[in-house]
């Protein structure tokens, strides 16, 4: 069968592309049902990256958050119908073995680390076509009761459950996370729900998006109030990612942890010798793996969780053709004021 | 239920030398009609699929549909010499398999494999509330009449004007009493389907179609979907 691709091929570009879809011994067919555009589908398409990388990556099919529904499957391990998440990262067994990737095996860390991992709408095509073909290990079941428009989250909600997963906390503690987008209430959601009597204080600057943020406490930097954190997690990423990175530093209790989980292209000086002083602990988590989304699915069962979500659904466009794509870009691109973003369905 | 006819009894006769009908013609290491018809095996609101090929080919076709898993093909018909003829013995066959008067049927050209799915559920959806779809695309050249084949005697307004592609989707009683109505009849210049519904004073409706929607005639449009193909392959570095 052929269908279309849709992949951008330069900055602000997106073209269409006829592919074909074979489904092959050992592997399921799925009908991608919602997507989900990241930022950094967002880079990809206005070109925010080094050049150099960029002309290696395009033409480049993104979308890397996306759920489905099997169509064919020739594993036997799922039914005709059944609702997945699709994980869009995956690593080939054998560069587990190179040296530098060794410590993947470690529980906490994971496969999808390893040199040469694979991960879609980076390193190869996202998802942004109708019909998938997916190993049946990067797929995760998901309750047929649960919105595909909600479960369209999963990838940003697994990438919570990764970030959480590295605290090792007691529920006294008390906790911080630094950022108020999206990225930010999608770990206040996962937080809230695993760790509902731990004391969570939300810093941002948009008292809006702050808002976002019930049943627990959430203020802008100005009204902080001197409190001390034993863990913290930054969600700000880009420019003002140095600005945050140190005030958690500033904020931080002797010996606390602190996850980064902003992305910047630039290089963020640190106040070291405070880090020093501190003993503090500094732990990089961007990627999620298998465990993850299954715990997710778990997460979407949940009646707070949906509920939490729905708000963010800003709208649902009909994909008809590439100018409901560059409308969903636009819509989301333009979105700086409300968590959320514009899903795509075909 | 929604069942689709695929028409397969082409002769290939403007394929040049190609020693089999086109839509057996191998695209990316299957034949060309496979592809089409796994877009309808795959589409949820597709019960059952009814083909008619040529009768040579009937014991191949059930060979391949095996091969390709395609386990929506509940009957194979023999053509016959026009379309007309094969999508009257489809209807047939879709009789046989015990089609109800309100079941929906979806005819397409097998040599139209960059069908897409928008346009199959809107045959459907667009089926239900009027009886009869034609998938069109707006004429975008201007189209010029000449009755001689000399010169110009007439040159159509363009926005009236569209071009016909497939699927044409019908209540199976209204397509079934068209071709009842002509069977033993020559009726002129009958190239599609809606023709026989418009014969009968019924309405057909219109589905936006897709120009690559286009239908693989002659080696020009199989080199053109070659390279679409081709150019869909590019890797990413």
């Amino acid at each position: 069968m052929f269908q279309l691709l849709y992949k951008v091929t330069s900055p602000g570009v997106i073209e269409e592309f006829v592919d074909t879809v074979d489904l092959e011994e050992n592997k399921v067919l799925v009908k991608v049902d919602y997507m989900a555009i990241c930022k950094a589908d967002i880079r990809y398409f206005l070109g925010l990256r080094d050049p150099a990388i960029l002309n290696q990556k395009y033409p480049l099919a993104p979308i890397h958050e996306a759920v489905g529904h099997v169509v064919k499957d020739n594993t036997g391990k799922y039914k005709i119908g059944d609702k997945v998440i699709l994980i869009p990262n995956s690593v080939e067994e054998k560069y587990l073995k190179d040296f530098e990737n060794r410590r993947c095996a470690r529980k906490y860390l994971g496969n999808n680390y390893a040199i040469h991992s694979s991960f879609c709408s980076s390193s190869s095509d996202g998802f942004l076509k109708q019909f998938y073909v997916a190993e049946p290990e990067l797929l995760v079941r998901y309750d047929d009761k649960i919105p595909a428009k909600i479960a369209v989250f999963s990838e940003l909600l697994s990438v919570a459950v990764a970030g959480l997963r590295r605290i090792n906390f007691n529920e006294t503690d008390h906790v911080a996370i630094f950022g108020d987008g999206i990225l930010a209430y999608i770990t206040y959601i996962v937080f809230k729900h695993d760790h509902p009597d731990t004391k969570l204080t939300v810093y941002g600057v948009d008292k809006n998006k702050l808002k976002m943020f019930k049943d627990c406490e959430a203020r802008t930097y100005n009204e902080y109030q001197g409190e001390k954190y034993d863990t913290m997690i930054e969600i700000v990423g880009g420019k003002y990612s140095a600005d945050a990175i140190n005030t958690m530093i500033d904020w931080a209790t002797v010996g606390a942890d602190l996850i980064l989980m902003g992305v910047s292209e630039e290089k963020v000086p640190l106040n070291t010798r405070l880090v020093l002083e501190k003993g503090l602990s500094l732990k990089g988590v961007t990627r999620s793996d298998n465990k993850d989304f299954e715990h997710v699915a778990k997460l979407l069962k949940e009646k707070t969780v949906q509920e939490r979500i729905l708000p963010m659904v800003l709208s649902e466009i009909t994909i008809n053709s590439v100018n409901d794509i560059y409308q969903a870009y636009t819509k989301d691109i333009e979105n700086k004021s409300i968590i959320g973003k514009n899903l795509m369905k075909w | 239920m929604n069942i689709a006819l695929i028409l397969a009894a082409g002769t290939g006769s403007r394929m040049g030398n190609a020693d089999k009908p086109k839509q057996f013609l191998l695209v990316h290491g299957k034949p060309l009609m496979i592809h089409t018809i796994e877009a309808f095996e795959v589409n949820p609101e597709v019960d059952k699929i009814v083909i008619s090929t040529n009768e040579e080919y009937i014991e191949e076709v059930k060979l391949m549909c095996k091969q390709y898993d395609l386990t929506k093909v509940c009957k194979i018909v023999a053509g016959g010499d026009t379309r007309q003829i094969s999508v009257y013995n489809g209807l047939k066959g879709i009789k046989e398999i015990g089609a109800k008067e309100d079941d929906i049927v979806i005819i397409h050209d097998s040599a139209r494999p960059l069908i897409n799915q928008r346009i199959i559920r809107e045959n459907i959806e667009c089926c239900k509330a009027y009886g009869a779809v034609d998938t069109v695309i707006k004429a975008t050249d201007t189209i010029v009449k000449s009755e001689n084949g000399q010169t110009i005697s007439d040159i159509p307004v363009r926005k009236e004007l569209y071009q016909g592609q497939t699927p044409q989707t019908f209540n199976f009683s209204l397509i079934w009493n068209a071709h009842e109505a002509v069977k033993n009849k020559s009726v002129p210049n009958v190239t599609d389907d809606t023709k026989l519904v418009l014969l009968l004073g019924h309405d057909v409706h219109l589905v936006e179609g897709d120009k690559l929607n286009f239908k693989i005639t002659t080696f020009d449009d199989l080199m053109m979907l070659k390279a679409l193909l081709k150019i869909g392959k590019s890797e990413v570095l």
